[in-house]
């Protein structure tokens, strides 16, 4: 079921900053925020838990490292023994070179693969947004209405006091 | 060249060792210094079974030159003329260097075969980035001509600047004298590294030919050309696993020295001392 969402644009930085954290401690919930760069101090405003990617970068690279470094061992020690300048066959410090190189590209790819899927963005899909100008000049904060203690009045006298520029109201994925 | 290299002040490395017929005489390891067994990184490799080496009499040596003519011919080693000789370009296996000294206005010389030293810990293995060189399970050093893209740096890197470095197509050019090469020895195209192989052609008969007969390799059934060519038996070839051999014996000889020991390569190649026959101290220079 879809929810009601309510999308309030600003103008500028520092505006949406007073008006996420505001909102927040009325208890309202936040569904999102569009902006069109990376506002610094947005995620602690809106209350976000610290982002679980490094685990799952953490997932994709550990393996990915013992993978490369038993597979070079195996080929070094195991299946084709080389004597190459009186070194030993289980010469490890050759193998960190293309043990890094393989973490990273698991690790990179994976993380990629992991955003682009929890986050339902997969090639060809569209996702709505509230208000255009989140890709161009505004910053839009977007609450739930539906189904949490929403007062409008309340709600729209927070956001006249951090300077609002504009509200809709609008379905979720209807946009 | 002097016979003693100077790296960094107050070392010296001796590469010709000599002393006189009466210090020997005193001392059997006059002019000849113990080597010192060096710390390795690693534990050296075990080599079970054959591990060839050789050892050169500098006594013996008189400079003749046979056995680079003999390894030429035996290894398909192509003569490069002149004028590449003069660009450093020439292509012997094995060269011999001379050393001379001053002696009261007369001169002496010291003459010494160079060929690849088969190091255990070959410096030059190490740094090919195609892996174009690498060890046998017999301790030789191996040159693997279809992958060597010619970077050089093994002739870089060696330190007794035996390696050679093929220019040209050399077999293209005289056809006629193509009909004088050696069968049993692979032919070198351009852009890539050769060196002294111990004429590995010739063990391998000798491996063969000892298994058809169901017994082992004997002591001097395997003779490479330049010990075969030497008249002064100066050249001796053989497995230095095997106590008995000549070469083995020869290696506890205390006139047995191995050029540039120091640099922990551990060469398969060793020296005897030159003995000259002269008293000391009738102006006989110890070292060149």
């Amino acid at each position: 079921m879809s929810r009601t969402l309510f999308a309030a644009s600003f103008a500028r930085e520092a505006d949406i900053l007073a008006a996420a954290a505001e909102v927040r401690r009325r208890g309202y919930t936040i569904s999102d925020a569009y902006v069109p760069y990376p506002v610094h101090g947005l995620d602690e405003a809106m209350g976000l838990a610290p982002s679980r990617m490094g685990w799952a970068c953490f997932l994709f690279g550990a393996p990915a490292l013992v993978a490369a470094l038993s597979f070079q061992g195996w080929v070094a020690a195991v299946d084709w023994p080389i004597n190459i300048g009186g070194k030993p066959f289980f010469f490890w410090q050759a193998f960190i070179p293309v043990g890094f190189e393989f973490t990273v590209l698991c690790a990179g790819l994976g993380t990629v693969a992991t955003l682009l899927l929890t986050q339902g963005l997969l090639p060809g899909r569209r996702r709505a947004v509230p208000d255009m100008g989140a890709t161009d000049d505004r910053f839009v904060l977007v609450l739930v209405k539906s189904g949490t203690a929403f007062d409008a009045g309340e709600a729209m006298a927070v956001l006249r006091d951090c300077r609002v520029v504009e509200t809709r109201e609008f379905l979720e994925g209807a946009a | 060249m002097p016979a003693r290299l100077a790296s960094v002040p107050g070392e010296t490395r001796d590469i010709v060792r000599e002393t006189t017929i009466s210090e020997h005489r005193k001392d059997p390891s006059s002019g000849n210094e113990p080597q010192r067994k060096h710390q390795s990184v690693w534990p050296e490799h075990v080599y079970e079974g054959h591990r060839w080496g050789m050892a050169v009499d500098l006594g013996a040596c008189t400079g003749c030159s046979a056995c680079v003519v003999s390894c030429q011919a035996e290894n398909n080693v192509p003569v490069v003329g002149k004028d590449e000789v003069g660009r450093k370009r020439d292509m012997s296996w094995l060269r011999i260097d001379r050393y001379y000294a001053d002696r009261d206005g007369d001169t002496d010389v010291v003459f010494q075969p160079m060929m690849c030293q088969q190091c255990g810990n070959a410096p030059c293995e190490t740094v090919c980035p195609v892996l174009a060189t690498m060890h046998s399970t017999e301790g030789l050093n191996q040159q693997i001509y279809n992958r060597c893209v010619g970077t050089r740096y093994c002739a870089n890197n060696c330190p007794y600047k035996t390696r050679r470095f093929n220019w040209f197509q050399y077999q293209e050019e005289g056809r006629l004298s193509n009909l004088a090469l050696n069968p049993d020895v692979t032919v070198r195209m351009r852009g890539v590294m050769e060196k002294c192989t111990f004429c590995i052609q010739r063990i391998q008969e000798a491996k063969f030919e000892a298994k058809g007969q169901g017994r082992a390799v004997r002591d001097g059934d395997i003779r490479p050309a330049c010990a075969q060519s030497c008249p002064a038996q100066a050249i001796v070839f053989g497995d230095v696993n095997d106590p008995k051999s000549r070469v083995s014996q020869l290696r506890k000889d205390p006139r047995h020295y191995r050029v540039l020991a120091e640099l922990n390569v551990e060469p398969s190649v060793g020296y005897m001392v030159k003995v000259r026959g002269r008293t000391a101290g009738a102006g006989g220079p110890e070292h060149g």
